[in-house]
C-alpha cells in the first residue's frame, strides 16, 4: 500500500489545529499545579523513523523520557522527552511555583509522569478530533538515560515497515525562560499507513 | 545506511543497524544502546576486528525470504554475525583466532505482560546461540539490565570500554 505522507500544507494546518491542544495542556497543568503554565506548540514534523536519532545532537545525550503505549485505532509508542538539564530546570520551576520549594526525589518523577500524561493526552485527543480516530494511551513510565537507548526498542520494532514518526515540539514557560520538550508518536507497522494516509488526506477516515 | 568498509578509519561511529570492519589502531563506537546489542568480533593476533550495532534477534521475523535481502544485514543477529565474520575473513583474519564480545540488550522500561522476553533479551539469547553454534569463543559479555550503554572498541589493545550514565566505565 502506498503511504500518503502529509504535505507541508497539511502539516501546517495540523500544527494550527493542534495549537488548541497545547492551550488545553497549559490549562490542565495550571489547574493541577495551581500556578500559571504556558505550553505552546512550536513545531510539528513528520519524519522517517531512521531520522529520529537526529532529534538530539548525540545518540548518547542524557534525557528524561516518559514512555506510554497507544492503542485503539492506532497502536504504537509515545515518548515525551527533554534533556536532563532542562528537566531539572522545568521541575524546579514547577515545584517552586506550585509548592514553594524544590522538588524532592519521587516528587519530580510524579510531576514528570503527570506532565507527560497530560501533554500526550491532549495532543492525542486533538489528533482524534481532527482525524476521527479513537486512540487511548497507557499509564506513563519514566526513565532517565541516553536518548537513543530509550527509543531503540520502539525504533527496532517498527523499522521493518519503514514507518514515520510524528514529532511535536512544545515550549513550556512557567516562571522564567522557555523549555523545549519533544513528544514522539511512533505508530506500529500495522497502523502506520492508515494513520499517515488519513493525515495526508486532511482528516475524517 | 549500511557500511562494511575495508578502509582504515581512526574513529568510526556505528549507528543503529550498521556495522564496520577495521584494523588497528582504529576505534569503533556504538552510542546509546538500549535493547540493541554491540557485537564485536576480533582476531587479536592480526588486530583485525569489527562491530555490529544490531537491532533485532532474527531475520526470520520477516516472513518473506525474498524480502530478507531488502533489509540491511546488520539489523538482525543472524545476518549480522555472518556478514561481520565474512568482513573479517576477507580482511585476512583467521577463523580459529576470532573471539567475540557483546554489550547491550537492556530492558529500558518495565515489561508488564511478563510472558515474552523483551527485544533486548531476545537479541542477547540469539547472539549467544549463534556464537555457541559457530564455536566462536565469547571473551567479553556485559549485557541485560535496565540502563543504556555506549561501547568503544580499541583495536590496538582489544579493549572494549562500556560507558553508562551515572556509572563507572567498565572494560571487557
Amino acid at each position: 500500500m502506498r503511504i500518503n505522507v502529509p504535505t507541508k500544507d497539511r502539516i501546517a494546518d495540523m500544527e494550527n489545529k493542534l495549537s488548541i491542544a497545547s492551550g488545553k495542556a497549559a490549562l490542565a497543568l495550571s489547574q493541577m499545579l495551581k500556578c500559571k503554565v504556558n505550553v505552546n506548540l512550536s513545531s510539528l514534523h513528520i519524519i522517517p523513523l531512521s531520522g529520529i536519532t537526529d532529534v538530539f545532537d548525540e545518540a548518547s545525550t542524557p534525557v528524561v523520557g516518559v514512555k506510554m503505549s497507544m492503542f485503539g485505532d492506532l497502536n504504537g509508542s509515545i515518548f515525551f522527552m527533554l534533556p536532563v538539564n532542562d528537566q531539572d530546570s522545568l521541575m524546579r520551576q514547577i515545584s517552586e511555583a506550585a509548592f514553594g520549594h524544590s522538588p524532592g526525589v519521587g516528587l519530580d518523577i510524579s510531576i514528570l509522569e503527570e506532565v507527560g500524561n497530560i501533554v500526550a493526552g491532549v495532543y492525542l485527543t486533538g489528533i482524534c478530533d481532527l482525524y476521527g480516530f479513537n486512540i487511548y494511551h497507557s499509564l506513563p513510565s519514566v526513565t532517565q538515560d541516553m536518548f537513543s537507548s530509550l527509543i531503540d526498542e520502539a525504533v527496532a520494532g517498527e523499522s521493518m515497515a519503514g514507518c514515520h514518526v510524528v514529532l511535536i515540539e512544545s515550549l513550556f514557560t512557567i516562571t522564567h525562560g522557555s523549555i523545549k520538550t519533544f513528544l514522539m508518536l511512533i505508530p506500529s507497522a500495522d497502523s502506520a499507513s492508515a494513520f499517515l494516509d488519513s493525515m495526508g488526506r486532511g482528516g475524517n477516515r | 545506511m549500511t557500511k562494511c568498509t575495508t578502509d582504515i578509519i581512526q574513529r568510526t561511529n556505528i549507528g543503529m543497524g550498521e556495522g564496520a570492519v577495521a584494523e588497528s589502531p582504529s576505534v569503533l563506537i556504538a552510542s546509546g544502546l538500549g535493547s540493541c546489542v554491540a557485537l564485536i568480533l576480533c582476531d587479536k593476533g592480526k588486530k583485525i576486528g569489527g562491530m555490529a550495532h544490531i537491532m533485532l534477534p532474527y531475520s526470520g521475523m520477516i516472513h518473506s525470504p525474498v524480502a530478507v535481502d531488502l533489509y540491511p544485514p546488520f539489523w538482525f543477529v543472524d545476518t549480522a554475525v555472518y556478514t561481520l565474520l565474512d568482513g573479517l575473513l576477507r580482511r585476512g583474519a583467521f577463523l580459529r583466532h576470532i573471539e567475540a564480545k557483546a554489550s547491550g540488550g537492556a530492558c529500558m522500561f518495565p515489561v508488564y505482560n511478563g510472558e515474552s522476553l523483551g527485544i533486548g533479551e531476545q537479541n542477547v539469547e540469539s547472539i549467544r546461540g549463534i556464537l555457541t553454534a559457530m564455536q566462536i569463543p565469547i571473551t567479553g559479555w556485559e549485557v541485560g539490565g535496565h540502563h543504556g550503554r555506549s561501547v568503544e572498541f580499541y583495536l590496538e589493545s582489544d579493549r572494549v570500554v562500556i560507558k553508562a550514565v551515572g556509572k563507572e566505565d567498565k572494560e571487557i
